[in-house]
């Protein structure tokens, strides 16, 4: 069997194991989400964002929260802004040393080990970068 | 040219020199103690804890987050794939006249689909109907559809021509087109992106455990809380060993795929 068929099976069975575990694991809650009294709650919950049944005026309808949520907005846009071309400088700074062709290949420069430990040490570290999810 | 990317070199450092005036930086980068914590945290990288039970956990939060990745990635697929190619306008002929409306309407839906970030579809989800894993499922579905839908649009809108109007001119339909053209000339992109976007998963399913659903998230979550950094360590190795899997099988799946 190839690589490639053997990648479409496994694919398979990673799709089927995975929603029978979902399915499973949803069955022993103690309110499924395929119940009457999910749909009670998700009628709330959107009667509740639409400002229905809420005491005093909706959030949305309050000028100041609209104000407030545009500076935030503000701030927001800014660390984006900051965080990109931080992320930019570090990948500038560093994408040489993470390429194979030139590190290891035929754009090498002298001695093949030094730089080889180089590769391995920038891709591990971009490795365990991009692997630490923003939020931790 | 030349004037073109001068304006934007001037532009994106203006953006960089804007970004840098706004933040607050009055409390500074670290607090107090931040150096001590940065140096222990540091340090625990590499005495990471390897017992049994800890092991225990990996295998358990790693199956739930990789379920929830593969679950969630499979419904964006579904609903991503059909509304990337309605986006693309490219069924409907050369020049893609005609049904813009409904173009339009596809490309509005798969924008408000990903403006939305995950987390927070977990948290609405969550407040709407539970902690139930199908919450997980579609708070992952719902903006890697509009994630996937985009990107889609656009492989499929920069296909080169040529072949494709050799196909039009043997009697082949804008759907043969697609199928026997477009798609096969894009697979391989197409198949990267979706193995990148897997890894994405492998990611946000981990953290959407922090609203408490479980999986690899909620062990590194638990760890930190207690100030156990080795152990923090060792679930968030993990989660870096199955990103890396899922690259190595990126690789080779699009190198054979190019033959």
């Amino acid at each position: 069997m190839n690589f490639s068929k053997a990648s479409a099976i496994f694919t398979l069975l990673m799709l089927v194991g995975s929603w029978v575990f979902v399915l499973a694991l949803d069955g022993q809650q103690t309110s499924s989400f395929f119940s009457s009294e999910t749909f009670q709650r998700v009628t709330r919950f959107v009667k509740g964002l639409l400002g229905v049944n809420v005491a005093g005026t909706p959030a949305f309808g309050d000028a100041s929260e609209w104000r407030r949520t545009a500076g935030l907005a503000y701030q927001t846009l800014a660390m984006s802004v900051l965080a990109i071309s931080l992320a930019a400088l570090g990948a500038l700074a560093t994408f040489m040393f993470g390429a194979r062709n030139v590190m290891t290949g035929e754009l090498a420069p002298g001695a093949r080990w030094a730089s080889g430990a180089v590769l391995f040490a920038v891709r591990g570290s971009w490795a365990l970068l991009r692997g630490v999810p923003e939020l931790v | 040219m030349f004037e073109g990317r001068r304006a934007l070199t001037f532009v994106l450092l203006g953006a960089f020199i804007w970004s840098l005036l706004n933040i607050e930086w009055s409390d500074g980068v670290l607090h107090a103690g931040g150096l001590a914590a940065a140096g222990e945290i540091g340090g625990s990288l590499f005495r990471p804890e390897l017992s049994l039970d800890v092991l225990g956990d990996i295998v358990e939060g790693a199956g739930r987050t990789v379920a929830y990745a593969v679950t969630g990635l499979s419904l964006a697929l579904v609903i991503g794939f059909p509304l990337g190619v309605i986006a693309s306008g490219v069924l409907n002929g050369p020049k893609g006249g005609g049904r813009w409306s409904m173009v339009g309407s596809v490309r509005f839906a798969l924008a408000a689909f990903r403006s939305v970030h995950e987390l927070v579809w977990a948290w609405l989800f969550v407040a709407a109907v539970g902690l139930s894993p199908i919450a997980a499922v579609l708070a992952l579905a719902i903006p890697y559809s509009g994630i996937l839908g985009r990107i889609y649009a656009e492989l499929f809108q920069d296909v080169p021509e040529a072949p494709l109007t050799a196909l039009r001119s043997a009697g082949a339909s804008e759907w043969r087109v697609f199928w026997y053209g477009r798609l096969p000339m894009v697979m391989s992109e197409l198949l990267g992106y979706t193995f990148y976007r897997l890894e994405c998963g492998i990611r946000s399913a981990t953290v959407l455990s922090f609203v408490g659903l479980g999986g690899l998230g909620f062990k590194i979550q638990t760890a930190l809380d207690d100030l156990d950094y080795a152990r923090a360590w060792t679930f968030i190795l993990a989660v870096v060993v199955m990103i890396l899997v899922v690259d190595w099988w990126s690789s080779v799946v699009r190198r054979r795929v190019q033959g």
